[in-house]
């Protein structure tokens, strides 16, 4: 049974940009699977479908096996977590304490039992030292660790990020995606992260490509992301590697590690002492 | 904005600042009550006293509560003069040149000085020694007997509470927004007055546009957290009380009791 | 006619409990019509500086030199109005500026505060919608109507249509898709070379950094810990090491070779010379 499964999904809205025709694809449990587009291309409103925010027109969403429909939204609510992207619009309490206590509080735990469970995920995430912090005294790299804690607290299974790192600066980002790496490894999460980073879709198990409201891409990213003009028409930047190794091979030079930086520079120092 | 103690909350060490909100704010409204009895000079001299005690109590001082009296200065000037003219009961107090000025009119305009004195010692007691959010937490909780008949007293103090979370960060935005249409040439000093519509429009559309789509993100990450507002919810903050507060109680009820006997 | 810092410090609400430095005895000369990026991490002071260059602040001490003007807290500075014509100055997602009926009313707004003439407004506005890559069928529609990208470039066209000598844009880029990135510096570059624009750029992308800028300012906690010309910054000296901020992709392959053998000493300014240099080495080995 697979975290998500969307099947001839389909929806859109009055008069907008967005919309979604005939999407399916799955997410493997425990996996990272990116989501990219072009800016309207669907994909994050792909991530309200899937938590229910807006209603399909057409298809099936199953989590966990479960078709999400109006009675089962809520249980399914509870087996995903999902970062939104401005750090601030999604901050709820007047402190990290607060707002880490909202999800506990609508899930009706005990309050005895609170103070012991925010101060443990607050940990997790490095937010220890700030726990009576108001979010104006935040940066917004802190901001989405909190809302990361808020979501650990209920133990989901499934993380979505939208965009989570978007509006965050370079330190913030990489804040937020070493943590997620983190939570990825040692958690056992399913991650589904919807970004226009491709140098953070090269890092993941598995990429969804979209493009004006389809799917055009779905598959392993070293794979995916190859060919150069093909992403320049969806719209997308092709990933540095990619780039220098169209370069090298336009020179003679052909590498088979096209899609990973890492195992580039390793096969042209082979090149390099071959010679 | 800085010197208006009036309605502001100073984060002070007092026994009154830790007392339960909830019984403050009954208390400030039975003492509300009972500066409406007409209880005459001792009347008011057992309120006084029983406010001025809070006062210190809270580690407020007096200078503080003259200085929020100021704006009403030219109002108590203007209702004396008037009083002065309209009131010709009682004995005659002063004689000018011919001009009586009688008892009644100037112990009236006192009355409703020394009343409104108390009125405001009182909330500034209150505002200046609880922290918004659990004023908040006192209205929810004194209201949720109200629930039964349909009454939404969570919905209420969440909105309150979530504004209040706000309210910084619309400050923020405000300022930057100013900053942005100044960079365009706004200038609220000068220029015509459809200009000076423009610039004032300039600053509220975007305030109102992103106001809405804040919301409207929340509401997401809200309901993505699974709140459902009339769902039942457990609280993380609870409000204890204590004997003390129990004793401040007791207190503000004697002193209703005696005024409403000093009355009657 | 210069735009220059001298001893400049800038103080937040002085004499509160909130007081804060931002700029310490800041003393830095722009180059007029180069690309110059302001780097550093976030709380260096970038924004606060960049205020400063078209009055929306004032130093608290020192003195601010902007083309014919000179700003200090000594002095009454009166009619910064028309400064804020010659200099513009985009803040970071200015796409919450707007608010016109019509997106050309919203770009008109700007020229018509500083009396240009309505006729001349609609032109320079038209223009500038133009430059920013949008067409008649905008002209009319809701400036709330359109995406975010589109709404950051009708903002930018809204600043344009004044027709600053400087432009100053605090992160113009963030948050927008790699190819609107792109097209964004790319009009940059243009602004600069074609219509001699004077660019600043407050950034964290070392990428548009290295492959758009002529000079590169480094601020960090108030003060400004280096200035030089962007080839200077990233080939020559320890400078870039020092300031702990990620090296534009090319630069990080070739330390990456380099740690693993490749020499690629020759100057490498772009992709297409960094493929040449390594084909070089492994051919000639």
């Amino acid at each position: 049974m697979n975290p998500i499964e969307v099947k001839d999904l389909n929806f859109s809205y009055d008069q907008h940009l967005d919309v979604v025709k005939d999407v399916s694809f799955t997410v493997e449990r425990g996996s990272y699977t990116t989501l990219i587009g072009h800016n309207g291309s669907g994909k994050s409103t792909i991530a309200k479908l899937i938590i229910g925010l807006l209603e399909k027109e057409q298809g099936s969403i199953l989590i966990d096996g479960e078709e999400l429909n109006n009675e089962t939204v809520e249980s399914i609510r509870r087996k995903i977590g999902i970062v939104f992207q401005n750090p601030d619009n999604q901050f709820i309490g007047a402190t990290v304490r607060d707002d880490i206590a909202f999800g506990l509080e609508n899930h009706q735990v005990d309050p005895k039992d609170m103070d012991a469970i925010i101060e443990k995920y607050a940990g997790e995430v490095g937010m220890i030292e700030y726990m009576n912090h108001e979010p104006t005294r935040l940066s917004g790299g802190q901001k989405q660790r909190v809302a990361i804690a808020g979501i650990l607290a209920m133990k989901p299974e499934i993380l979505i990020l939208d965009e989570a790192t978007s509006m965050l600066d370079p330190e913030g980002k990489e804040d937020i995606n070493s943590l997620v790496k983190q939570l990825h490894k040692e958690n056992n999460m399913t991650i589904l992260s919807i970004t226009h980073d491709v140098e953070e879709v090269m890092k993941s198990d598995h990429v969804i490509v979209m493009y004006e409201g389809r799917i055009v891409k779905d598959g392993v990213p070293s794979k995916m992301m190859l060919n150069e003009q093909e992403l320049v028409r969806l719209k997308l930047d092709a990933p540095y590697s990619v780039k220098l190794s169209n370069e090298l091979s336009k020179l003679g030079i052909k590498l088979k590690n096209a899609g990973n930086m890492e195992g580039m520079v390793d096969e042209l120092c082979q090149l390099l002492l071959k010679k | 904005m800085n010197n208006i103690a009036l309605g502001r909350y100073l984060p002070l060490d007092s026994i009154v600042h830790k007392m339960d909100p909830r019984y403050k704010l009954v208390a400030m409204l039975v003492l509300m009550i009972a500066i409406f009895f007409p209880s005459g000079y001792i009347g008011y001299a057992i309120i006084g006293s029983f406010v001025l005690f809070s006062l210190l109590l809270a580690k407020l001082n007096i200078k503080m509560i003259l200085r929020a009296m100021k704006p009403m200065l030219f109002m108590l000037v203007f209702l004396t003069f008037v009083n002065t003219l309209v009131l010709r009961t009682g004995y005659v107090l002063i004689d000018l040149f011919g001009f009586k000025v009688y008892s009644d009119a100037i112990f009236q305009t006192l009355y409703i000085t020394i009343r409104l004195l108390l009125m405001i010692m009182v909330t500034t007691i209150l505002t200046a020694s609880t922290k918004p959010l659990d004023l908040t937490l006192a209205i929810e909780d004194l209201f949720s007997p109200l629930k039964r008949f349909g009454f939404p007293a969570h919905e209420i103090a969440m909105m309150i509470s979530i504004a209040l979370r706000f309210i910084p960060t619309l400050i923020d935005e405000t300022n930057r927004i100013m900053k942005a249409q100044a960079s365009r040439g706004v200038d609220l000093k000068e220029g015509t007055f459809k200009e000076k519509i423009m610039a004032i429009l300039s600053l509220i559309v975007p305030l109102f546009v992103s106001s809405f789509q804040r919301a409207e993100e929340l509401a997401d990450a809200m309901e993505a957290r699974g709140y459902i507002p009339s769902a039942k919810r457990t609280r993380y903050k609870q409000l204890k009380h204590t004997m003390k507060d129990w004793v401040m109680m007791f207190c503000v009820i004697c002193v209703l009791g005696s005024v409403i006997w000093i009355s009657l | 006619m210069p735009i220059a810092f001298e001893k400049v410090n800038y103080i937040y609400a002085p004499k509160t409990p909130f007081q804060y430095e931002a700029l310490k005895c800041i003393d830095l000369a722009i180059e007029l019509n180069k690309i110059t990026a302001i780097i550093g991490p976030t709380g260096s002071g970038k924004s606060t500086l960049v205020q400063h260059l078209n009055a929306l602040l004032v130093p608290t001490d020192g003195t601010v030199y902007i083309l014919d003007r000179e700003l200090s807290s000594n002095q009454k500075n009166k009619d910064l109005k028309s400064l804020r014509q010659r200099v513009g100055l985009v803040f970071q997602f200015p796409e919450y500026q707007l608010f016109e009926e019509t997106i050309l009313k919203d770009v008109m707004f700007g020229p018509l505060n500083f009396k240009m003439s309505e006729e001349d407004a609609r032109q320079k506005s038209m223009t500038a919608l133009t430059m920013v890559g949008l067409d008649e069928s905008f002209y009319e529609r809701s400036p709330l109507d359109i995406s975010g990208g589109q709404k950051r470039r009708v903002a930018i066209a809204g600043i344009l249509a004044i027709n600053p000598d400087v432009l100053v844009l605090d992160e113009p880029t963030a948050g927008l898709d790699p190819q609107g990135a792109k097209s964004m510096m790319e009009l940059f570059v243009e602004l600069n070379r074609k219509y001699k624009k004077t660019i600043l750029i407050v950034t964290h992308d070392m990428d548009h950094v290295l492959n758009y800028c002529d000079n590169v300012v480094v601020m960090k906690k108030g003060e400004v810990i280096t200035h030089q010309q962007v080839n200077d910054f990233f080939f020559k000296g320890e400078s870039v090491k020092e300031i702990e901020m990620a090296l534009p992709q090319r630069l990080r392959v070739v330390e990456a070779l380099r740690e693993k053998g490749f020499k690629l000493d020759s100057k490498i300014s772009d992709i297409k010379e960094l493929a040449n240099a390594i084909k070089k080495e492994i051919s000639h080995e």
